[in-house]
């Protein structure tokens, strides 16, 4: 598996849909079987008919017109909707940025960015198994590409390409928005569906476990992919630091080698209670570092699928 | 060379380039990885309940070693500029005393005791008018061996000295009458504002006799040398408290008879004449009054040129021997630098004859043509004013009363004045370990902390 490309590498192609694309075919090759055809609506393809092949299968049309067999096939429709629910406040514009981090800093690679092109990897895959998936980007700004930030459930190529302009013209808000806001998108899940937040579960007052708690429902199945960054999990940062809050602006200027310990210990309580609170909601946590290749996300997504789908 | 406050000195100041390196420590504060950064970060509230650190002394910290830092390269350019106090100006005595022969002369035996009780231990310069004895002389410092060579300053010397510098200490007295306090005062020309003038107030009738009678007698060949005489005597007489009454008169009216000389008109008489003395003033002579004639033959012209008398050369703090009566009984008072004698005084009945074997003139020698020819004047007429109110006591008789006065547990061996510069290298080298061994301790501890 260290074969998969780093993101990070990636990101300095400025290309979503061949970054994606690179991930997920690297990811998918030699484990996933090719995606299922068959018999449905959404047309696919023709293939030349095989002895074994069912003879209803047939196209008569064509085969008047060529003098050949051929097959018509169609992708098979999946019985399960792929949520991505994207947090895109202010908050995950974090980077690291300690001096390990410092050679890539011209790709300004952020949470945001990876979580997009998690999306775009995921969605890929989705895809290619024939799964409808649609989109929701959660920030309080109802002024700006509000079209963009919501796309409603399809398959196929198309929507992922639909997705991809969704994913490129999603821009960050300032906080995390009032449940109440999404209440329109959110009846849009119907089916069963497996939703994934990506967020830094970087909250004031709960308003992401109260929104997780929302679209929890018995027909859906939630899973929380927390966005973590190396200097966030380490804290390798030296001297004097002011630290900022993307958010709120709040500033505080400390000794870093001083508050290290301190720090540590409250991310891990941080993080135990969030856990906690999520498993009581029946939700799982996966904690990804995005200084760190995808493979984690993506065999998350198909063993949860597997899962999901017996 | 560079002059800096408080009497150092930088000698080599190419060495002061040397400050182009303050430029490191700077760079070195300005680039210091650990100063402030900003860093954006998702959730504060982690820091936050962090417990607060004193930034302050972080800050403080910093700005304590880049000073550090840079007076650690102050110091090392400075050793290199080689930083010296300059010990000439000062003497390593803080008081100098100088007492006029004027004060002693008109002062009783309690006050010269209390004066010299007073400085025992300050360094105690005699002024003395006497005109040959010339060189400064640290009077209650000497040894018994040399009190015989004893020569105090005289007022001239004090003079130059002053103007110099180098006789001052950071505390000057100077004790004198009001009879020669004015003169004094005129030819200072360095600050005077640290110098105490204690002047002893004389009553008029003393100060009246400073007045003093010069007949001028020339011959119409003379007339030059009449005329620089003349010239110096007014310049004497406008810019000190000297009254001279100048009379001049030509040998020939003494000669026709149509001048009358009494006893009491002069008080000196100078003869410019090629002629031999007139015997009516041989005759005033032998009755109180001094003479002086300069040299009637040409073939003592070369001899007694120039520079070589020894008056011109009071500024090099030349040497000068204590005069010695010949066996003819004249005493010789200038000699020139063959040790030919240039002004020799001749005792004549109640009055003395100087005999100037040069004349004032510049063919002759370049005395007219110095600036101090009324000083020199000067010292001629005073050394040998009467004073008919009070005795005037003798430059023996002070010298005399000093050994008296100096016990031998008072003596110490004559120690030189220093001079030259006092070097800092090894204080500075000590301010620097200190410094380096600070700024480490400084920067370590700093680095743990961090």
């Amino acid at each position: 598996m260290q074969h998969f490309i780093d993101p990070k590498t990636l990101a300095r192609i400025n290309d979503l849909p061949l970054a994606a694309k690179t991930i997920a075919e690297g990811f998918l090759f030699g484990i996933q079987q090719s995606m299922q055809r068959g018999i449905g609506i959404e047309f696919s393809q023709y293939r030349a008919y095989e002895v074994g092949d069912a003879i209803n299968r047939i196209d008569w049309k064509l085969f008047a017109r060529s003098d050949r067999y051929y097959i018509r096939e169609a992708d098979r429709e999946s019985e399960i909707d792929i949520w991505f629910l994207l947090d895109s406040s202010l908050s995950m514009k974090q980077s690291s940025e300690s001096k390990a981090e410092l050679k890539n800093k011209g790709s300004n690679w952020n949470k945001f960015k990876y979580a997009k092109y998690l999306i775009a990897s995921l969605s890929y895959i989705a895809q290619k198994q024939g799964d409808g998936f649609g989109y929701l980007s959660l920030n309080d700004n109802q002024s700006s590409n509000n079209g963009n930030r919501f796309l409603p459930i399809g398959n196929a190529i198309r929507q992922w390409q639909k997705l991809l302009v969704s994913l490129a013209k999603t821009e960050l808000g300032q906080f995390f928005p009032n449940v109440s806001l999404l209440q329109r998108q959110l009846e849009n899940i119907k089916k069963p569906s497996i939703i994934f937040v990506i967020s830094d579960f970087y909250q004031k007052n709960d308003e992401i476990l109260n929104f997780l708690g929302k679209i929890n429902t018995s027909l859906s199945e939630v899973v929380a992919l927390q966005l973590t960054c190396e200097d966030e999990l380490s804290f390798n940062y030296k001297g004097s630091v002011r630290f900022k809050d993307l958010e709120t602006n709040q500033e505080k200027l400390v000794s870093a080698k001083e508050v290290k310990q301190n720090y540590l210990q409250e991310l891990q309580t941080y993080q135990k209670n969030l856990q906690q609170q999520l498993t009581d909601k029946g939700i799982s946590l996966q904690t990804l570092n995005i200084d760190k290749p995808l493979n984690e996300a993506l065999f998350n997504y198909l063993r949860i699928r597997n899962r999901v789908s017996r | 060379m560079i002059n800096l406050p408080f009497g150092f000195t930088l000698l080599n100041s190419l060495a002061l380039l040397g400050l182009l390196s303050l430029i490191v420590p700077l760079i070195i504060h300005l680039l210091n990885p650990n100063t402030e950064k900003t860093v954006l970060i998702g959730n504060i509230d982690l820091i936050n309940k962090g417990k607060n650190v004193r930034v302050l002394n972080f800050r403080l910290t910093q700005w304590f070693l880049l000073i550090l830092r840079l007076l650690i390269f102050i110091f090392i350019t400075l050793i290199l500029a080689s930083l010296v106090k300059n010990n000439e100006i000062k003497h390593p005595l803080a008081t100098h005393v100088f007492v006029s022969e004027s004060w002693l002369t008109h002062s009783s035996l309690e006050e010269k005791d209390a004066l010299f009780k007073q400085y025992s231990n300050d360094q105690v310069f005699l002024l003395t008018n006497d005109f040959p004895k010339l060189q400064q002389t640290k009077i209650s410092r000497l040894p018994q061996s040399v009190a015989l060579g004893i020569k105090p300053i005289s007022i001239q010397s004090l003079i130059a000295e002053l103007d110099d510098s180098n006789l001052f200490a950071e505390r000057n007295i100077i004790y004198t009458t009001n009879q020669t306090s004015q003169q004094l005062k005129n030819k200072i020309s360095s600050p005077q504002n640290n110098i105490e003038w204690k002047i002893k107030s004389l009553s008029k009738t003393i100060i009246q006799d400073s007045l003093v009678s010069i007949a001028l007698f020339y011959s119409p060949s003379r007339e030059l040398d009449f005329q620089y005489l003349k010239l110096g005597l007014q310049t004497l007489s406008k810019f000190t408290n000297f009254k001279l009454n100048i009379s001049q008169h030509t040998t020939l009216n003494l000669e026709s008879g149509s001048l009358e000389l009494s006893e009491n008109q002069s008080d000196w008489i100078f003869w410019l004449s090629d002629e031999p003395i007139h015997p009516k003033i041989s005759e005033l002579v032998s009755l109180g009054t001094h003479l002086f004639s300069d040299s009637t033959s040409k073939q003592e012209t070369i001899t007694n040129q120039v520079t070589s008398i020894k008056i011109a050369q009071f500024n090099n703090r030349f040497f000068h021997s204590l005069p010695k009566v010949d066996d003819d009984g004249s005493t010789p008072i200038w000699q020139n630098s063959n040790g030919k004698v240039a002004l020799s005084s001749t005792p004549l009945g109640k009055g003395l004859h100087y005999q100037f074997n040069s004349r004032f003139h510049p063919k002759w020698n370049d005395l007219t043509a110095s600036i101090k020819f009324p000083l020199i004047l000067s010292e001629i007429l005073t050394a040998t004013k009467k004073l008919e109110s009070v005795k005037q006591i003798s430059s023996s008789e002070i010298e005399a009363y000093f050994q008296k006065n100096i016990s031998e547990e008072k003596q110490v061996k004559a120690t030189p004045v220093k001079t030259g510069h006092a070097s800092y290298q090894s204080i500075l080298i000590f301010i620097i370990c200190l410094l380096w061994l600070t700024e480490r301790l400084v920067s370590e501890n700093l680095r743990i902390k961090s």
